[in-house]
Order: C-alpha cells, then structure tokens, then sequence
C-alpha cells in the first residue's frame, strides 16, 4: 500500500484531527475544502489562528474573552453593575447577550468543581467573584451554572459561600422550550417544568 | 404482548437464522447442552439487554467471532415493534440498539420488552448479594417511570464525586455542597424503591402463598437501609437525615475512601418471623420466594401496561420441587406467551392453550409438529 496523502496534508491532517468535534472524515473534508476554494481563503485563516492566541486574553474583573482589559462590558457605564450573571464558560455569556435581555456585568467561573477531574474552588474563579461581591454595589447574582450534577454543585457551592453577605442569589428557570411540544421535552425536564410551574 | 420471532447471529451456540414463536406455550426441549437455555437466554437479552447466566456480553458471543446481533418482533396492543440489539468486541466495545430501524438511547429501548424469565439462577435473587435484589427493585421502578434511570444515574455522578472528594482530601464547605446533592438524589431513589415495593408486597404475597404449599413460612419483603427512616412519602425529610448522615460520617469515610451510607447500600430483605430467609428456607421454598418476586414483578408490569406480557421458564422440569414448579405454571400460563425449556417434549401440567415445540439439537432448533418421543 503507498501514501498517497502528501506531507504537508498529512501534517494538517494531524492537526485537524486534535480538535474537539472532528473525526478523520471531516478532517478530510476540510483540507479538501482549503484545497479547493479561492487561495486567500487559507491565508486568511492562518492569519486569524495567528492573530487569536496573540489578541484575545480573559478579562481581569470578569475573565471574559477580550481583546482589551478590562472588557467591553466591564468598561460600560450603561450595564447595571449591581447584578452579575455567572457562567462557567465565557462563551455562555455570548449566548445570554445575544438575547438582548441582560444589562447587568459577567462572571465566568472558567469551569465547574468536579474532584473526580481534581478541579477544586482554588482551580476556579470563585475567590475572585467573592471579592467583586464584597468590593460593594453588588444586590443581586444569578448562577447560571450549567444544569448537570457539577454545574449544579457548583453553584450551590457559591450561594454557600454568598449566602452571609445578603444578596439576593438566583438559578435561571429550567423548563419546557419555547415554541417546542410539550410531548417532546426529556421526561427529566417537564418534571421540573412542572414542579416550577407558574400560575397565569 | 407477544414475541412472534427471535433470530440470532453468532449468539452461543445457537445456528444463525429466525425461529418463529407461537402465542401460547412454547417449549424448547432437547438433551442438555444443546443449547435450549441459550434460546431463552437470547430473548432476555433482546427484551433487558442482561443475562440472566452473565453480567457480561463476551460469554454470549460464538467462539472466535466479533460481533453478535438479535432481532425480534414483537406485537403488543400499540403496535408492532422491531428490536435490534448488535454487539461488537471492539476495542473500544460497541453495542446498537434498534427499534422499528431507528437507532435509540438505552432508556428508550429498555421500555419496551419488559421480559421476566425464570430460571434456575433465581436463587440467587433470594439467598444471595443485595446488589441482585437492588437491581430487580431498580428494574421495576425504572418500567413504571423512566425517570427512574436518570435519578440513579445522577446519583452515581454524585457519589463518584464525592467518593473522590473523600480520597482527595476536599474541603468541608466543598463536601458539603456535594453532599447535600447526593442525600436529594439518595431521598428520591429510597422513596422510588419504597413505592415499588409497597405496590409489589401485597401481590407477592399472594403469589407465594398461591406457589407455596404447607409449612411455607410467613414472610414480608421490606426496604432496608442502613439505619431507620421515616415512613410516607416525605422527600424534603429523608434528604435532610442523608445530609446529616453524609456529614456526620466523613471522617469516617475518609478513612476507607467510600461513601458508606446510602440507597447504593440498601437491600431489599425478605423478612421470616425469625430473620433473613436465607438462612433457613430449604430449596424449594427459595425457588418459590424467586418464582413469587419475579411473577409479582410481571404482574405490576402488567397492570402499568394494560397488557400481558411474555415470560420464559428456564429448566421448568428442574427436579427441586416439582409440586411448586406445577403450580408456577399454572399461574404463569393465564393467557401469556410462555418460552419454556424443557429436557421433555411434552409438560404434563399444561392443559389449555396452544402448544408450539421446539426441539434443539447442537444449537440447531427446529420447530417440531406432531407428537414427538422424549429424548
């Protein structure tokens, strides 16, 4: 049998393949498609996998993604600085903004507690969000965690250690998709959605 | 609900190919070793992905092959359903599950075949470990609400967690925090298991005493855990005795790196007016405790269902008691799709219902018509 992948595609090949969500076939694809399609395409690709590492840095107040410190949001004077919305990704935070019903400031945890993985507080952002907190104006944080058993611990974990500063301290409702079908939704879900349900 | 064929592909011994099963008594006799247990054995796996010989699906695979498939149609009152079950060796292991062509989740597909087989290895239900008897509680919990399955599986998330905060040394704010997650999950799961068992001791009695003969001892089935806990259905309370539990015994589970209390633990204790059966039951009233467990468990199936369902009886003519074995038939047929095994072509207790035979030879299987000699 000979190789008939050239260097060079094997060595993107390789590359392609370390990252999360592509498997061999889509690596294949993709070199395919860089291949095949107009050549500033490529160029400018490696300019922005270049330019990534070089530019984008965590916030030093919120450890959002940024490219300026402190970041657009924690810079605002418009956002509402007495609520802060913790996520443990920054990426989260993208998805809360798009909504456009957000105004307070960010915080992300940089990941969940989980001592299996032996990822404790000190591994998170936590200290630096009790500090934010007692540094003054904060009333309200809402903990927005992801919904699973780490998530979930993780953000009893915080209100703990919130708890004797007084806030008002919130989890974001889990429930039914809207426009979805009820019939449709995981039976863990709609028996939370209704266990939270809400008289109209 | 009826299983009107079973095929298989490299399963044990058996020959590849279809075996068409009718709606009444179907026995599957031969000589021992042929392979009769391994037609029933096939069937268990397509209905709960679990053998009632191994915990493990290398055993079940032909010698020197790598990938076993089962497939069976099954007809209940919504429907038919086409069952697919394929399992590669790997590495890594990969196992496939159908219905109706569709690839499905686990949870999805264990709702739909509730199988119950007999079998000799039942014993062990009764006189052994609590994890078999935890098991079937779970089992039946899970085919009355599926939920059931995502509330075992997050407390196995928890308790590995806080297993490793044991051994990790993590904080006691930390601990807390887990612990409190882990006793709202342990409170939900001993009240599953409770409400189970409350619906299945009445029916359970009934069928025990209908199997039993004289001089079987009074028996009760009751939910044990490590200590006591209030009865009713009171989840807010019980998660608050797990909490004080799991903190007043961190030190000591420090030590040993295990958490020690919980529904993990738990055992479902088949209770004589003088202790655990265990230790005085002679053979064949264990066989009619497992018979009384597995029947009653059908039945609660049953009624959830709306339907009746099919049910295998491996070794039926087993020599342990044949007085009890009559009787279980006769209260196992009630219009059900019965797979029996049998060394015996013919069973002198069936007296209604059609009667399909089956004879296995070398893992061959031949559906019989006529009157055949024993063998």
């Amino acid at each position: 049998m000979k190789e008939l992948r050239p260097p060079a595609v094997r060595e993107l090949l390789s590359h392609l393949e370390r990252l999360p969500g592509v498997g061999p076939r889509s690596a294949q694809r993709l070199v395919e498609h860089l291949l095949t399609c107009p050549p500033d395409e490529p160029a400018r690709l490696g300019e922005a996998l270049i330019s990534l590492r070089a530019r984008v840095r965590l916030c030093s107040t919120c450890f959002l993604l940024t490219e300026e410190d402190p970041c657009p949001v924690c810079s605002d004077p418009g956002r509402d600085p007495s609520i802060i919305l913790v996520v443990e990704s920054p990426t989260t935070a993208w998805s809360v903004e798009a909504t456009g019903e957000y105004s307070g400031l960010y915080h992300a945890l940089l990941g969940h507690l989980s001592p299996l993985h032996g990822v404790g507080p000190e591994d998170l952002k936590i200290d630096e969000l009790l500090r934010r907190v007692q540094g003054g104006g904060v009333r309200e944080v809402i903990l927005a965690t992801n919904p699973t058993v780490e998530g979930e611990t993780t953000a009893l974990y915080i209100a703990r250690r919130l708890e004797p500063l007084g806030l008002d301290i919130s989890r974001p409702a889990s429930g039914i998709p809207v426009g979805g079908e009820v019939g449709a939704v995981d039976q863990v879900t709609l028996a939370q959605a209704l266990q939270l349900r809400r008289r109209v | 609900m009826i299983l009107h064929h079973m095929a298989t592909w490299n399963f044990r011994n058996l020959a590849p190919g279809k075996v068409e099963l009718g709606s009444g008594l179907n026995v599957i006799f031969g000589a021992n070793g042929q392979g009769k247990t391994n037609l029933l054995e096939a069937i268990a796996v397509l209905g709960s992905l679990r053998s009632f010989r191994s915990h493990r699906y290398r055993p079940l695979l032909r010698h020197g092959e790598r990938c076993l498939r089962l497939e069976g149609m099954l007809g209940s009152d919504s429907g038919p359903v086409a069952l697919e079950v394929s399992w590669e060796v790997g590495p890594p292991p990969r196992r496939q599950l159908r219905l109706n062509g569709d690839s499905v989740h686990v949870s999805r597909y264990l709702q739909v075949f509730p199988v119950v087989v007999l079998a000799p290895g039942d014993r062990e239900l009764v006189v052994g470990k609590p994890q078999g008897r935890r098991a079937y509680l779970d089992r039946l919990a899970f085919l009355l609400s599926r939920r059931h399955l995502d509330h075992l599986q997050r407390y196995r998330k928890l308790l590995d967690q806080r297993n490793a905060g044991l051994v990790r040394g993590v904080g006691g704010h930390e601990m807390a925090a887990w612990e409190s997650q882990l006793a709202e999950s342990a409170a939900r799961i001993v009240l599953a298991r409770r409400r189970v068992l409350e619906r299945l001791e009445p029916r359970f009695q009934r069928i025990y005493h209908a199997i039993g003969g004289e001089g079987f001892p009074e028996l009760r089935l009751e939910y044990q855990a490590e200590a006591s806990l209030p009865p009713g259905d009171v989840e807010e309370a019980l998660a608050e005795i797990y909490r004080k539990r799991y903190n007043d015994q961190r030190d000591r589970d420090r030590e040993t790196g295990y958490t020690t209390a919980g529904p993990h633990r738990h055992d479902l204790m088949i209770r004589g007016t003088t202790g655990h059966v265990r230790d005085y039951l002679s053979a064949g009233q264990v066989k009619a405790v497992a018979a009384g467990l597995r029947l009653s468990f059908l039945e609660e199936v049953e009624e959830d269902r709306g339907e009746v369902l099919p049910l295998g009886i491996d070794d039926v003519d087993a020599e342990i008691d044949r007085a009890v074995t009559q009787r279980v038939l006769s209260l196992a047929a009630k219009g059900r799709q019965l797979v029996v095994t049998s060394t015996r072509a013919e069973l002198g207790a069936w007296k209604d219902g059609s009667f399909r035979r089956h004879m296995v030879r070398d893992g061959s299987i031949q559906h019989v018509v006529g009157r055949e000699e024993s063998v």
